[in-house]
């Protein structure tokens, strides 16, 4: 397969602010600016970003819960927007989710095993009894003790309800998942179990996933390609051990030094990157990382940096970028 | 450190007779006791009724309750202008009051629950078009509007649970429909959008079991209410008519001899207070009870 | 160790346990807690769902919910605050000891600008004078470095970010210039950027006020980066106390070594990451013994009879664990 299966192409999200007094103008926010992201069979692109970067976005938009503005979201060569209905039920089962809380992901009021067999319900093809022994098998292969299915969620725990939610996302046998946050919410502990899970199934399944996160270190393990993601936009994308060797992006830099701060010692200063994340309403001129990056210029207050390679897929939107290729912020 | 992990803490003091068979966890006593009263009279009322419903006796006539001077064991709440045992008259006016509440409660409850689901799940025009409606709804003023009704399609027992089920189910709408956009926003509902689950279906599954908790409290706190407005109505004559009896009936049947003969408006007003008292209370325990915010 | 923290002992818990009545029975939340703070020290308590450090916050803060009952002594300043009465309580609050929560929102109020808060906190709680209060609130927020305080004083809660916030809320808990801030995960619900300059400012208001901190946490970085010492909890106990850096370079009980492994490291590439099999033990059964029994792979015969003595090691680091009882004391 040489196609990308998954494909995003110049994806723009824009929101209309509700208007603050009658005659003013009205407020577009665009939360997503021109994102192109490509996704091969069987890889783990991680997502990585902060407050405001529109990373679940993305996420919703391969799910069909959004809509882009302008650009194309195409899977296995179909175009999102365009499908017929046959189509439409196909790619219900071959794109599947998986959220960051696990409380909320579930109806307290519904057994988990019409939970887990609720996607294959709505396709219709499966017996009665059929879907019961798929339920039984799904639940086992994420690690939930067999005969648990009749219970409700409140008997368990955020990590096995995680594992739930895996199952029911793997009852129809899909091709690619959408990981939002997929471990955030859980105890450290049981993050390893849950992300050792996830590599198991991509591994005896050739799952892709789309993986997104805030964690770097979660995201080295996960991940083979990484995009790094800025109040809508991409400023670094790479191959994983591209992007952690040789960051280019002043702000990569940043989060990958704090990163670094958890694992090597050294108290927080709070000047690796300093200010608040600017909010997606407010204007700006220039790169949008402008307010808070250590190297700024001139130049990065004017024009807004594309993005452009640096050789072996590394993508970077900074104008300094190749002059400060080596340093570490 | 001690080897042992028994508790450091004094033992709890064991719970004596009425407090485990009466556990704190329960309903509170009275009010339910009173409920049920209620409820059972109004089932079964009329078999434990000492007399018949229209059994008059003009030797007995205006005799107060029997720890009164004048009063008998045989009329233990006293009798009417026409010798008519009040008990009686309570016991079968009970049941009417139930029957028609209860229709309308779960008539409106019905309707309400239904409206308020497709007002919170759906959005745009539809949404906003029962909301109106029931904006439209709660203005009415009741008893003007039951009035109008009964002039209109006269008096019967349909007519008026329907005059009052028309008043109720306004507020079960907005209850449910304030819970429906709560639940909307929920992963597990989004997450059953994205496996193609039909609209229909997520609300049946997903919305209304979530939804519930409110109504049940509503119900309780309802029923009460509209068996004050039944009596409102048969007070006024556009209720219940004679030879039935409610509760109402009786308060305006006994209007007119309030000053020397308290009791034919007292009893069955009495009655209606603790009757309505009751279910209010219990619809504030349920109301604590299943909010999933305390304990 | 800091140059900042003193030898002197600010917080002293003895003894320290807590039930906690529920439907489904009695949580045994904490099981003989010792603790010594001392002053100006960073303290983090770290530990993952059930360990009670959240218990263990709001226990020193008196602030246990009515359906808890707890004993032991909780000694600041030498005073037990076990022994004060709720009105005592009050004072203590808000001026010795003070909090902040993991959701801002939970400490603000909506409805009034984050300035009249602040005023009406000197008003009550320092008794400033009218006339200055306006100013020492501008002055508040600039000590928790809010650019333009003068503008921001007019700001209601929404208007402002979370990291924002978080900083009022820090504002709000330094105007009395406290011995002891508790922190209950102050940082969770914020980006990794502005958590670190959240972290940043807590170190900045120990070194210029003086007053300890505990931090409560489940994030080890987070410890990593701000705390002087860590306090391990685990299924209501206090497991392991010693130095950050002794810790993270050498720790010692194998609940802390396992928890370690598990982290996802950006140093060392793995193709599974090491798990901590079982899971916790039933907190409302009373067990003998220690509570890592049952998930630990160095557990001898007399972890399942005998509670774990505290033992200090050579680092310095305490622990409670038989594998470093001394030999006189073993079976």
């Amino acid at each position: 397969m040489n196609q990308p299966l998954v494909q995003l192409d110049n994806i723009v999200k824009q929101y209309r602010q509700p208007q603050q007094t009658l005659f003013a103008p009205p407020v577009v926010v665009t939360a997503i600016d021109d994102i192109s992201i490509a996704i091969e069979p069987g890889q783990t692109f991680g997502l990585v970003g902060e407050s405001g970067c529109g990373k679940s976005t993305i996420g919703k938009m391969l799910l069909r819960l959004e809509a882009p503005t302008r650009g194309s979201v195409t899977f296995d060569g179909l175009d999102l927007s365009k499908l017929t209905p046959e189509q439409d039920l196909k790619l219900r089962h071959q794109i599947q989710v998986v959220l960051q809380d696990p409380y909320a992901s579930m109806n307290p009021r519904q057994r988990v095993d019409k939970f887990v067999d609720e996607p294959q319900r709505a396709l219709g093809r499966m017996s009665g009894s059929e879907r019961r022994e798929m339920v039984e098998e799904k639940l086992a292969e994420v690690g939930i003790a067999p005969g648990s299915s009749r219970l409700f969620p409140h008997e368990f725990s955020g990590g096995q309800r995680q594992r739930i939610s895996i199952a029911r996302a793997l009852s129809v046998d899909p091709r690619f998942m959408v990981l939002d946050e997929p471990v955030s919410a859980l105890d450290v502990s049981v993050r390893a179990q849950v992300l050792n899970l996830l590599r198991d199934l991509q591994d005896s399944k050739g799952l892709t996933y789309l993986f997104i996160a805030h964690d770097l270190a979660i995201v080295e393990f996960m991940a083979d390609v990484v995009g790094v993601m800025y109040l809508g936009r991409l400023v670094e994308i790479a191959p994983k051990r591209s992007l952690f060797g040789r960051p280019l992006h002043p702000y990569t830099k940043g989060m990958l030094a704090l990163a670094r701060a958890n694992e090597t010692g050294g108290k927080s200063s709070g000047q690796i990157v300093r200010g608040e994340i600017p909010s997606p309403t407010d204007k700006h001129v220039g790169c949008r990382f402008r307010t808070r990056c250590p190297v700024a210029i001139a130049v990065c207050g004017q024009i807004d940096p594309p993005l452009r390679e640096y050789g072996a897929n590394h993508r970077a939107a900074c104008h300094r970028a190749e002059e400060l290729d080596g340093t570490v912020s | 450190m001690t080897d042992s992990v028994a508790s450091t803490f004094p033992a709890a003091r064991p719970d004596g007779l009425l407090r485990r068979l009466w556990p704190k966890s329960r309903p509170p006593l009275v009010p339910t006791a009173i409920a049920t009263l209620f409820v059972l009279c109004g089932i079964l009322g009329p078999w434990l009724a000492p007399y018949s419903l229209d059994a008059t006796d003009f030797a007995m006539v205006l005799k107060p309750p029997f720890w009164q001077e004048g009063g008998s064991m045989a009329h233990l709440l006293g009798t009417d202008q026409l010798g008519r045992d009040i008990l009686t008259r309570m016991l079968h006016g009970s049941q009417l009051s139930l029957v028609l509440a209860a229709i309308s409660v779960a008539g409106a409850g019905t309707i309400g629950v239904a409206l308020g689901v497709i007002a919170g799940y759906s959005r745009g025009f539809l949404s906003a078009l029962i909301l109106r409606i029931v904006d439209a709804f709660l203005a009415l003023p009741f008893f003007l509007v039951a009035m109008a009704f009964v002039a209109a399609l006269g008096v019967s027992t349909t007519n008026i649970i329907i005059v009052m089920a028309l008043t109720t189910w306004p507020a079960f709408t907005r209850i449910v429909r304030a819970e429906a956009l709560r639940v909307r926003e929920s992963d597990y509902v989004a997450l059953a959008k994205v496996a193609g689950v039909p609209a229909w279906r997520v609300a049946v599954e997903h919305i209304l079991p979530n939804v519930v908790n409110g109504v049940i409290v509503m119900a309780t706190i309802d029923f009460g209410r509209v068996v004050l407005l039944e009596s409102g109505l048969s007070f006024l004559g556009l209720g219940v008519q004679p030879p039935a009896v409610s509760w109402g009936l009786l308060l305006a049947d006994g209007k007119q001899f309030i000053t020397f003969a308290w009791w034919l408006t007292v009893m069955p007003g009495l009655a209606l207070l603790l009757t309505v008292l009751s279910f209010n209370m219990l619809g504030d325990w349920l109301r604590d009870r299943l909010d999933p915010r305390l304990g | 160790m800091s140059m900042m923290t003193s030898n002197e002992t600010l917080l002293e818990v003895e003894n320290l346990n807590v039930e906690i009545m529920s439907r489904r029975g009695t949580v045994r939340a904490l099981s003989g807690v010792n603790l010594t703070i001392n002053k100006g020290e960073i303290v983090g308590i770290v530990g993952e769902s059930g360990c009670g450090k959240s218990t263990l916050c709001f226990s020193i803060a008196r602030s246990l919910p009515t359906n808890a009952r707890a004993n032991g002594a909780i000694r600041l300043e030498g005073k037990d605050l076990m022994q004060k009465s709720e009105r005592e309580m009050r004072n203590v609050r808000g001026r010795k000891l003070t909090m902040i929560l993991q959701n801002p929102m939970m400490s603000l109020d909506p409805v009034f600008t984050v300035g009249s808060q602040l005023e009406e906190l000197l008003e009550h709680v320092t008794h400033t004078p009218q006339a200055e209060r306006e100013e020492k609130s501008i002055d508040l927020l600039r000590r928790v470095q809010i650019p333009a305080p003068e503008r921001r004083v007019h700001n209601y809660p929404h208007q402002m970010s979370g990291g924002m916030r978080q900083r009022v809320a820090t504002a709000m808990a330094t105007a009395a210039t406290p011995s002891l801030l508790l922190a209950d995960e102050p940082t969770t619900a914020l980006d990794v950027t502005v958590q670190d300059q959240i972290l940043a400012l807590f170190r900045e208001i120990r070194n210029v006020t003086g007053c300890a901190v505990v931090m409560v946490t489940h994030d080890l970085g987070v410890v990593r980066r701000l705390c002087d010492r860590v306090v391990v909890m685990y299924a209501g106990y206090v497991v392991e106390l010693a130095e950050v850096e002794a810790l993270f370079k050498s720790p010692k009980h194998p609940y802390t070594q396992a928890l370690i492994a598990t982290l996802p490291r950006l140093s060392e590439t793995r193709e599974r990451l090491p798990t901590i099999e079982g899971k916790l033990p039933d907190m409302t059964r009373p067990q003998s013994g220690c509570p890592f029994v049952s998930r630990c792979p160095s557990a001898m015969a007399v972890c399942s009879t005998r509670l774990p003595p505290r033992v200090t090691t050579e680092t310095g680091s305490e622990v409670f664990c038989h594998l470093y009882a001394p030999e006189a004391a073993r079976p």
